[in-house]
């Protein structure tokens, strides 16, 4: 199981860097540089893009040349799908705390977000979740807006 | 030089610098306690805070951060079984032994004393080492630099974890980010598929906090709601015998001592950090003890040959960082991008130009040494009760941490979107057992090669021949030729020994 998912993976920082590698100069922007003494000499803005994607393709082949070397002592990989489940619902909380930080602002996404995700996590003592919550998004904010004088999120909210 | 010491510890000798020191030694021995919480994720979480403050206040926050953090680690390594962080895993083997022996408390200020020595080694080294080779740092230029980098990314391949090939993958992936933004010379625009926001290239607080916070929370979230074995009474221990301990430091002081050694020099070696000396001391003090038998079954000098040598590394990963702008570690890596966020270039002329500052922090790494031990000593057994708090509450705190933390640098909500976006590789790097290292290193590596390169081969009017010519680039790639053999035969060796053990067992 372990050796497909390298396997998978490989292959698709292959396919990338093959890519990569035949679509690089349309991925260095410009004005054809060439000023004399500079780019012409230390190689074409486009010489490291290719040389990066020429790396992540042969790095590639090796982790796939490598498998059978390692297969037997590749470690038992996760085999509990509700772990995955799990962090795939945390992915998706995360990004929507995410995009409510910057729609809602800061403060009020922040306390929604602790207290739903404590609750949902299996902490769901909320006389204390929702004071913690409340004082962490409050202290960020007065630390970062009065002390520090950096701005967060306001959104439509605060 | 002592002039400028003595002048250094009058100005950072003020209640703000002192302060920050403390809070940072104690936010990390809080980090570094917790299990899963790193020194490297509280300095990627915390480091934007310290941008916006002055250098003596911000960095020194940083200094106590990192070195409470390493040795914080070693508190969940011994209670609990689980090191705090990966500097502590060498910690564990007998640490752990030693409390299940009832011997918590003499575990807990064993490691702590050999952290204090370690540290002073470090600091030492750090504080003559830096200005000495600042002297023949003057005198790079962009050949040697290249040459030098060029031997940092060789020591990737000791950070690799288990597997090279995936060790050399991840560092590949690290180059391809590092070239997203503006070439250095032509100033051109590339890898950026069209998006203004990638121009100035990938945010490096943002990948960090990425790769280590977001990550972190999301291998965290995988247990969330399972019945676990309770924390709180695997870590109700009673710290017994707690006592200064200053017999056994007698008794194993040569252990410390060598252990510190390995650690500063490893330290100081660009590439690699904290991870790699512990396990050194560790085979080493193994190697040298009367009783070999013992170790793995609780013995003291386990316990205090890694802590001497991973506290050691915190000083001395500095020494590279300062003076070639070459970070040794992760923890280094965001150390300097802090200081240039302060407006401080790591490199050369950094101790000659900056000569107050520079000299103020190598106080603050001093007076955090003294820190780290009156704060690890006094509130050991509060660290003890942070264990206990709810992973489901803690964890979505962190989010929040990582969010103002990415936020703060440039107000930027892409930078957001950059942040979680490493988080999922980070996540599926982590799953499928590739190090993370080597992706951040070679980050942060790649720009100063190519950009070294490329200044160089202008200067050579594009001879490359000009970068084998010259005597300390030539001294330099020969050790990194050397460094490269001596991983090969190391690891044949391994495997042998490996095989070995298969067919006899």
């Amino acid at each position: 199981m372990r050796w497909k998912l390298e396997g998978t993976l490989a292959v698709a920082v292959l396919t990338v860097g093959v890519l990569l590698f035949f679509t690089a100069p349309n991925l260095v922007r410009g004005w054809a540089f060439s000023i004399p003494g500079t780019t012409d000499v230390a190689l074409e803005p486009v010489f490291f893009p290719r040389l990066a994607s020429l790396l992540l393709a042969s790095s590639a082949v090796l982790v796939l040349a490598t498998i059978p070397l390692r297969s037997g002592a590749l470690p038992a990989v996760e085999t509990d799908s509700g772990a995955y489940l799990r962090a795939g619902a945390g992915l998706a909380g995360i990004l929507v705390y995410l995009i409510s930080v910057v729609t809602f602002g800061f403060v009020v996404s922040t306390v929604v977000f602790i207290t739903v995700a404590s609750f949902i996590g299996g902490y769901r003592k909320l006389a204390i979740v929702i004071p913690v919550a409340i004082g962490v998004a409050v202290a960020l904010r007065l630390v970062f807006r009065f002390g520090l004088h950096v701005g967060l999120p306001e959104g439509l909210l605060l | 030089m002592f002039e400028d010491l003595l002048a250094a510890a009058v100005v950072v000798f003020n209640w703000q610098t002192i302060a920050a020191i403390s809070a940072g030694t104690i936010a990390g021995l809080m980090i570094g306690a917790i299990p899963g919480l790193s020194a490297t994720m509280g300095m990627a979480l915390l480091s934007p805070f310290t941008f916006f403050v002055g250098p003596l206040i911000g960095i020194p926050f940083l200094i106590g951060l990192f070195k409470g953090g390493t040795f914080g680690g070693s508190i969940s390594a011994i209670l609990i079984g689980t090191p705090g962080t990966a500097a502590n895993a060498a910690t564990l083997l007998d640490g752990y032994e030693m409390r299940k022996q009832g011997k918590a408390g003499p575990a807990i200020m064993g490691a702590l004393n050999a952290s204090l020595i370690g540290d002073a080694f470090g600091t030492v080294a750090l504080i003559f080492g830096a200005p000495a080779l600042a002297l023949i740092a003057i005198q790079f230029g962009p050949h040697e630099f290249f040459a030098l980098v060029l031997f940092s990314l060789t020591m990737i391949c000791y950070v690799s974890g288990r597997s090279l090939a995936k060790g050399v993958l991840a560092a590949t992936m690290g180059v391809f980010f590092a070239l997203i933004g503006t070439d250095p010379i032509g100033g051109t625009p590339r890898l950026t598929f069209g998006l203004r926001e990638l121009t100035g290239g990938l945010n490096v607080i943002a990948l960090v906090t990425g790769l280590f916070g977001i990550t972190e929370v999301l291998i965290q979230m995988e247990s969330f709601g399972r019945s676990r074995k309770s924390v709180a009474s695997s870590v109700n221990v009673h710290l017994a015998g707690a006592g200064m301990q200053f017999r056994s430091v007698v008794k194993h002081l040569w252990t410390i001592v060598r252990s510190s050694l390995v650690g500063t020099f490893i330290g100081a070696l660009p590439g690699i950090g904290s991870e790699t000396s512990p396990w050194v001391a560790y085979g080493l003090a193994k190697r040298a003890s009367k009783e070999p038998e013992k170790f793995g079954r609780g013995a003291y000098e386990g316990v205090v040959a890694p802590e001497a040598a991973n506290n050691a590394v915190c000083a001395a990963a500095m020494i590279p960082m300062l003076v070639f702008g070459i970070p040794g570690d992760i923890v280094t890596a965001i150390l300097m991008s802090a200081l240039i966020a302060q407006g401080l270039q790591p490199g050369p002329f950094l101790i000659s130009e900056h000569r107050d500052v520079i000299f103020g922090l190598f106080m603050s790494v001093l007076f955090a040494t003294v820190a780290l031990y009156v704060f690890g000593r006094l509130t050991m057994r509060w660290w003890i009760r942070i264990m206990t708090i709810p992973r489901p509450l803690l964890y979505s705190i962190v989010v929040a941490f990582c969010v103002v933390g990415t936020y703060s640098v440039k107000s930027s909500s892409f930078d957001l979107a950059v942040m979680f976006a490493f988080g999922i590789i980070g996540y599926v790097l982590r799953k499928l057992d590739i190090a993370i290292a080597p992706m951040l290193l070679s980050f942060v590596l790649a720009k100063i090669l190519e950009e070294s390169l490329r200044r160089g081969l202008v200067q050579s009017d594009g001879s490359i021949l000009a970068f084998f010519e010259r005597p300390i680039t030539a001294v330099i790639l020969s050790l990194t030729v050397l460094v490269l053999i001596a991983f090969a035969v190391l690891e044949l060796r391994r495997r042998r020994t490996g095989r070995t053990r298969d067919e006899a067992g």
